[in-house]
C-alpha cells in the first residue's frame, strides 16, 4: 500500500518525523516500509505565472507571443498551445531550467521575436498524461509561487507492506493511529461537517438486507443536483501519487475516503435506481453482470449483490456495474456506506478472479463502526466539490451489531512468554 | 707334469655354499670376486685346466664350462632377487614427478551449509528432524493455525499435486509431525527442500531450502529466541554480527518476528547486497501459537515454545558470497568446484 507522507502530516500537525523516520518508525513496529521515494520530480524554477497578454505572432499565424507576470518581472513568451488564453495562470519554466525529460530552457528568438522560458503542459513538467495543451492552474494561484508549493508537489510516497492481520493499517488514518501510538504525536480526524436539506433520506430510499451474514450493515444517503466535473488538482495529483486515476470529483472522493478511512464507499447514480431502494441479497446461479470494467461476468450463489430491488447495480463489497456508474450526466447520487463480511467477499473475489482496493479491504477485515464516519466524510467533500443538496438522514440498516471480541490480557502471561518483567504502569502506557 | 682333475662336484658345493649365504648386493658382490674374480674359485678351476694332461683336458674343461654357466646364472639370479637389482629390472619410474589427482566427489555449497546449521545447533542441544516434501493440507496450512478463508494463505502460492495434497510450501509441518508423536521437551531443527510457485529471478526459486527449529518446554521466552538467533549468527559469521528482530505476522506463532542479520559485505554501513540498509533479512520467527498447541494436544497454559525459519540459501548467498540464488540450483560444475 501506498501511503502520502503529507497526507501523514495533515493528520498528525504535530508529527516531528520526517519522512525516514517515519519510515524506520513503521518498519520497527511491523508495518514494513519497503520504499520511500518523491512523489513527483520537483524541477526548480518552475513557477505561476498570470497571463496578461497574448497577440499572435507576427510571423507565424499559430505561434502567440505572450506577456506573462510572475510575481517580481514580466517575461514575454513565445508559445503554439491552442488552449492559451489570456488572464490563466500557467506553469512557466524560466530561462536556464530543465525540465523532468531533460529540456533545457533558454533565452531565445523564434522568428525573430524574443522569447524566455517555456509554458508547460503536465507531460511535460512530469505530472500527467496531457501533452498537446498547456496546463492551467486553478486562478487562486498568486504568480511568482513556485509551481511544487502552488500544487504540494513536494511529497514522499511510502510503500508499505501490510500484515494480513493489521487491516486496520491499510489507511492513512490507520497508519496516523500507529504512528501516534508510537509516540509520533496526536491525531487530528478531518473534518466531516456539512449541511443538510429538503426531504428525509429514509422517505426517498428504503434498504433491505436478505443476507445479513454476507452484509451485517448498509448506510445510505442520497445527495441530489450534484456537478460532477474533474477533481480539483491537487486532489487528482495526490490520488495519482498514490497510483489511483483521477475520474471525476465524485468517483474520486470514494477513492479519497478509501484511502483515508481504509472504508470502502460506493457512488451509485440514483437515478438507475427504478424502484427507489436497495435490496442486498445473494446472486441466482448463472445470473449475469456486467461490472464496470466493462466485463460480463456469470456468478454463483455464493455471490453477494447490491440490486435496485430486482436488478443488480453492484458485486457487494467488490465492484460496481456499468450501468450505474457516475458519469458526466449523473445529477442524483446514492451514497453507499456497508460493511460485507470478509468470507463472502474473499469466496466471490476468488471465483471472479476479481481483486479491487474495495474488495482487498473487505476480504481482511473492514470495521463496520466505521461506516458511518466515512459517509459523513465522503458527503462532505462531495458538498464541498460537486455540490448538491444533501437529504436529511442517514439510513442505516443494521439489524444486528457485529460483536467485537473482548481480549484478556494477564500480565503474568506477558512475562511468561515475553521473558522480561514489564512494570504494570508501562504496560499500561504502551496500551493507551 | 700332471696334474690331478678339480673335484669339480666339491668345488660347485663350496660356490654353492657361499651363494646362499648373501642377501645385500654388497655380500653377492664379494662371493662375485671369490667365484669368479681374478683369484676366485671358479677362475683357478679354468686357469689349471691347461695344466691337465690332453686326454681329459676337453672333458674337464666342458664340465668346468658348465660349472662356470651355472655359477654365473646363480649369482646373475641372486642379483636380480637383491633390491638393487630388482629396481634396475623394472620399467624406469620417477617418484618425484607430481602424481594425477584422483578427481574427488564434494558437497554441495548448500549441504555444506546444512551440515554447519546442524553443528551448530547439534551443539546447542537440538535434534535434527525430517518431513516428507509431499504433504496435507492439514499439516502444511490447517494444523498451523492457517484456516481454508484465512488470508495468510495468499502468502504463498502452492504447489498442488491433487486436492488436499501438495508440495509442502515451508518445513513448519515438521513441528506437527514432530510434536504429535513426542511430548515436551522438544528441541529440533528440520532442514530440508520447500517449493513455492515464484518465478525464478536473482532472489527467487521455485524450489529452496529451509531450516525449521522448533523449542518447547515449560517457561520457553523470547528472550530464549533472540539468545538462541544470536548464538547461532555469531557462530556461523563470527562475533561482530549484530541481529535486529522486527515484529511482523505469522498465522503459527504470536508474537511473530522477522529477524535480520547485519550486513556483513559493507559490515552495517550500507551497500547494493543490503539494498543499503545495512541489514540481510534472514526469516521469521515467533512463540509458537497456542492455536499450534491445541492442534498437537499440548496444554499451551503449561508449555510455551519458540519456533523459527531460516533460509539455508540465503545464508549459503551470504557465506559464499553469492549474488544470484539460480546459481546455487543450475549444478554448473564450473560453479560448484568453487567450493
Ligand atoms: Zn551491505
Amino acid at each position: 500500500m501506498k501511503l502520502s507522507y503529507n497526507w501523514l502530516k495533515e493528520l498528525i500537525p504535530n508529527l516531528s518525523w520526517n519522512p525516514e523516520q517515519v519510515a524506520e518508525k513503521l518498519t520497527m513496529s511491523g508495518t514494513e516500509v519497503e520504499s520511500l521515494h518523491p512523489a513527483w520530480p520537483e524541477p526548480e524554477g518552475i513557477v505561476v505565472g498570470h497571463v496578461k497578454e497574448v497577440k499572435t505572432h507576427p510571423e507565424a499565424k499559430n505561434l502567440k507571443v505572450c506577456q506573462v507576470n510572475i510575481g517580481q518581472k514580466r517575461l514575454q513568451t513565445v508559445c503554439g498551445a491552442s488552449n492559451l488564453e489570456r488572464g490563466q495562470r500557467v506553469a512557466l519554466a524560466l530561462p536556464g531550467v530543465k525540465l523532468p525529460d531533460g529540456l533545457e530552457m533558454k533565452e531565445a528568438e523564434i522568428k525573430g521575436t524574443k522569447s524566455a522560458g517555456m509554458i508547460c503542459s503536465e507531460k511535460e513538467l512530469g505530472i500527467g498524461e496531457v501533452g498537446d495543451i498547456i496546463l492551467v492552474l486553478d486562478d487562486e494561484f498568486v504568480a511568482g509561487t513556485s509551481l511544487a508549493e502552488a500544487l504540494r508537489l513536494r511529497d514522499s510516497i511510502l510503500e508499505l507492506e501490510v500484515t494480513p492481520n493489521r487491516p486496520d493499517c491499510l489507511s492513512h488514518i490507520g497508519i496516523a493511529r500507529e504512528l501516534c501510538a508510537l509516540g509520533g504525536g496526536t491525531l487530528k480526524l478531518p473534518e466531516t461537517h456539512f449541511r443538510e436539506a429538503g426531504i428525509e433520506t429514509a422517505s426517498e430510499v428504503e434498504v433491505e438486507i436478505e443476507d445479513v451474514v454476507g452484509c451485517p450493515r448498509y448506510t445510505a444517503r442520497v445527495i441530489k443536483g450534484v456537478k460532477i466535473r474533474p477533481s480539483p488538482k491537487w486532489m487528482a495529483l495526490r490520488l495519482e501519487s498514490l497510483g489511483i486515476r483521477s475520474i471525476s470529483n465524485v468517483v474520486d472522493i470514494t477513492n479519497w475516503v478509501l484511502l483515508e478511512t481504509g472504508h470502502p464507499l460506493h457512488a451509485f447514480d440514483y437515478d438507475n435506481f427504478a424502484q427507489r431502494r436497495v435490496l442486498v441479497r445473494r446472486a441466482k446461479p448463472g445470473e449475469r453482470f456486467l461490472t464496470l470494467d466493462g466485463v460480463g461476468r456469470t456468478l454463483s450463489s455464493n455471490s453477494l449483490l447490491i440490486t435496485d430491488g430486482e436488478t443488480p447495480v453492484a458485486i457487494a463489497g467488490i465492484m460496481g456495474g456499468e450501468k450505474s456508474e457516475v458519469s458526466g450526466s449523473t445529477r442524483n447520487i446514492l451514497l453507499e456506506s456497508a460493511y460485507f463480511d470478509p468470507p463472502t467477499t474473499r469466496r466471490t473475489s476468488k471465483e471472479l478472479g476479481l481483486v479491487s482496493e474495495s474488495s482487498y479491504r473487505f476480504e481482511r477485515g473492514a470495521d463496520p463502526e466505521n461506516a458511518v464516519f466515512a459517509s459523513e466524510r465522503a458527503t462532505r467533500l462531495i458538498q464541498e466539490l460537486a455540490g448538491g443538496e444533501v437529504l436529511k438522514g442517514l439510513v442505516d440498516c443494521y439489524p444486528k451489531k457485529v460483536a467485537f471480541p473482548k481480549v484478556k490480557l494477564r500480565p503474568q502471561r506477558v512475562s511468561t512468554v515475553v521473558g522480561i518483567e514489564i512494570p504494570k504502569e508501562e504496560s499500561r502506557k504502551t496500551r493507551r | 707334469m700332471t696334474t690331478q682333475p678339480p673335484d669339480l662336484k666339491e668345488i660347485e658345493k663350496e660356490a654353492q655354499d657361499l651363494l646362499g649365504e648373501c642377501d645385500t648386493p654388497r655380500k653377492l658382490e664379494e662371493v662375485r670376486v671369490k667365484l669368479l674374480g681374478r683369484k676366485g674359485l671358479i677362475t683357478g678351476v679354468m686357469r689349471e685346466l691347461g695344466r691337465l694332461p690332453a686326454e681329459v683336458r676337453p672333458a674337464v674343461g666342458k664340465e668346468a664350462n658348465l660349472l662356470r654357466e651355472r655359477i654365473e646364472a646363480a649369482l646373475a639370479e641372486k642379483k636380480r632377487l637383491t633390491s638393487e637389482e630388482k629396481e634396475v629390472s623394472e620399467p624406469l619410474f620417477d617418484y618425484t614427478l607430481p602424481g594425477r589427482t584422483p578427481w574427488l566427489g564434494r558437497s554441495h555449497p548448500i549441504t555444506q551449509t546444512i551440515i554447519e546449521i546442524e553443528d551448530i545447533f547439534r551443539g546447542m542441544g537440538f535434534e535434527v528432524a525430517e518431513g516428507p516434501h509431499i504433504e496435507t493440507d492439514y499439516y502444511n496450512f490447517d494444523a498451523l493455525n492457517t484456516p481454508e478463508d484465512h488470508p495468510a494463505r495468499d502468502l504463498s502460492d502452492t504447489f498442488y499435486v491433487d486436492k488436499g495434497i501438495l508440495l509442502r510450501t515451508h518445513t513448519s509441518p515438521v513441528q506437527i509431525r514432530v510434536m504429535e508423536k513426542k511430548s515436551p521437551p522438544v528441541r529440533i531443527i528440520a532442514p530440508g527442500l520447500c517449493f513455492r510457485r515464484d518465478t525464478p529471478d536473482a532472489s527467487h526459486v521455485p524450489n529452496f531450502f529451509q531450516t525449521e527449529g522448533l523449542y518447547v518446554d515449560r517457561e520457553v521466552s523470547v528472550t530464549d529466541l533472540k539468545g538462541v538467533i544470536t548464538a547461532f549468527a555469531r557462530e556461523l559469521f563470527g562475533p561482530k554480527i549484530k541481529v535486529r528482530f522486527r515484529p511482523h505476522f505469522f498465522p503459527f506463532t504470536e508474537p511473530s518476528v522477522e529477524y535480520d542479520f547485519s550486513c556483513m559485505i559493507c559490515e552495517g554501513s550500507g551497500c547494493p547486497v543490503c539494498k543499503r540498509t545495512g541489514w540481510v533479512e534472514i526469516s521469521g520467527a515467533g512463540m509458537v501459537d497456542p492455536e499450534v498447541f491445541k492442534a498437537v494436544g499440548y496444554d499451551p497454559e503449561i508449555y510455551t515454545g519458540y519456533a523459527f525459519g531460516m533460509g539455508v540459501d540465503r545464508i549459503a548467498m551470504i557465506k559464499y558470497r553469492i549474488n544470484d540464488i539460480r546459481l546455487l540450483y543450475e549444478n554448473d560444475l564450473r560453479f560448484l568446484r568453487q567450493f
